[in-house]
């Protein structure tokens, strides 16, 4: 019965049409925009497919056409909607956040810190996408001298961590679907949602009985077990090996280089050594 | 007695109590030997949900490890990782946070009894789980 009833419910919004959309603010504060470009390689449902049938994407500095102080102003245009903000990259507030600006605005300098306080005012939903956003990433390893933190500890609340460095395409489109479809995505204590982020990539990985059987590669490149070349896998919480990356075709494991961890809380500073011989 | 020769005679105990109880057909007898099995069997169900006692542990011998022995085991090229917290000596080497024998920038086979202080402050219980191997020499 629970799923009549949920064709029945897709089917009315289908019906709805384009009209009910809701809109969405992809801002890029301190990082590297390394998780926009890895959404653009979304397969199934695709990047157009966002964009045409899931949200109006009214922000984001790497897609939109607008420029400068009309950018800024489809920004604060948007802000009077109802809108899911996403932000990659970490916060940082230091010296008036100096170290990250959002725009020049009719002579004044608006920086990312000023911008997501607002933003995140009036946002209906928050995702924090990538590690650097969810817990602080590279953009916060030692010696963090622009003194960058992860969304939740900016805002004083928490969102919902998407991390990954990139985060997978496949993980924030199914958690955009979520909270599309149902306004809700159930996530863990540090906000992940659980959909990815329940099990270690440790319980599936194809290595695992040589792991259990306590056969070690020597050397990058064999085919054993890299526990004990460093991988990160046992610690790490992520669905790599079952959505895998770029169109589902591989993970760094299936590629002979071990997990490295980069959707871990403590990234990159905790993951160090990647490899170690 | 230490705990194996303990439980050796537990069984013991336990088979003659059957035995005896197939012997005698005096049902006095009989029941006299079924209720000393009943508490033989008792005591033995006791002692496997038991914990091991220190006095069993603290009579194996326990290898001592230098601090250059210690740094023999650092977890490189396959090699076991072992590290000292406290004077006790844990091996870490399938531990799921010591990866390749590293754990947040740190390589095994050192005295970590500061950094562990520092890192795990609310949080002491980690070293239970940890497999014993031995003891830091002072």
């Amino acid at each position: 019965m629970e799923v009549i009833k949920l064709v029945e419910e897709a089917i009315d919004r289908v019906k709805e049409g384009n009209g009910a959309k809701i809109n969405f603010i992809w801002i890029e504060a301190n990082g590297c925009a390394g998780d926009i470009i890895s959404f653009l390689n979304a397969d199934e449902p695709d990047a157009l497919y966002f964009l045409k049938e899931m949200v109006n994407l009214k922000y984001s500095p790497s897609l939109m056409q607008a420029e400068g102080e009309r950018a800024y102003e489809e920004f604060l245009e948007t802000l009077n909607t109802d809108f899911i903000l996403g932000v990659e990259g970490s916060m940082t507030n230091v010296e008036n956040g100096f170290y990250d600006i959002f725009a020049y605005y009719k002579g004044k300098t608006v920086s990312v810190a000023e911008a997501v306080a607002k933003a995140a005012e009036k946002a209906k939903h928050i995702i924090a996408i990538g590690t650097c956003a969810a817990f602080g990433g590279i953009s916060a390893a030692r010696p963090n001298p622009t003194g960058c933190t992860s969304l939740s500890v900016f805002l004083g609340k928490q969102v919902v961590n998407v991390p990954g460095c990139p985060a997978n395409p496949l993980w924030v489109m199914g958690t955009v679907a979520s909270l599309v479809l149902y306004s809700k995505v159930e996530v863990d204590d540090k906000g992940r949602p659980l959909m990815f982020f329940k099990d270690t990539n440790h319980i599936n990985c194809e290595r695992r009985s040589y792991f259990d059987n306590k056969i070690n590669a020597q050397k990058l490149g064999d085919k054993e077990c890299m526990f004990k070349l460093g991988c990160r896998g046992p610690v790490t919480k992520a669905y790599c090996p079952i959505g895998r990356w770029n169109s589902r075709i591989n993970w760094p494991v299936g590629d002979n280089t071990p997990c490295i961890g980069c959707a871990n809380e403590y990234f990159p500073d905790g993951s160090e050594p990647f490899v170690r011989y | 007695m230490d705990r194996k020769s303990r439980h050796k005679q537990m069984l013991e105990d336990i088979n003659y109590c059957n035995k005896m109880i197939n012997f005698y057909n005096c049902p006095y007898a009989k029941q006299y030997w079924i209720n000393l099995f009943n508490i033989k069997m008792q005591e033995a169900l006791k002692e496997l949900e038991a914990p091991e006692t220190k006095e069993d542990t603290a009579r194996e011998p326990k290898k001592q490890f230098t601090l250059e022995e210690l740094a023999k085991y650092d977890g490189s090229m396959g090699k076991a990782a072992y590290i000292a917290v406290d004077g006790i000596v844990y091996d870490v080497s399938w531990n799921s946070c010591w990866g390749g024998g590293t754990h947040f920038g740190l390589l095994a086979g050192k005295n970590f009894t500061e950094e562990f202080k520092k890192g795990h402050m609310n949080d002491v219980g980690v070293l239970k789980e940890l497999p014993v191997v031995g003891v830091l020499k002072q």
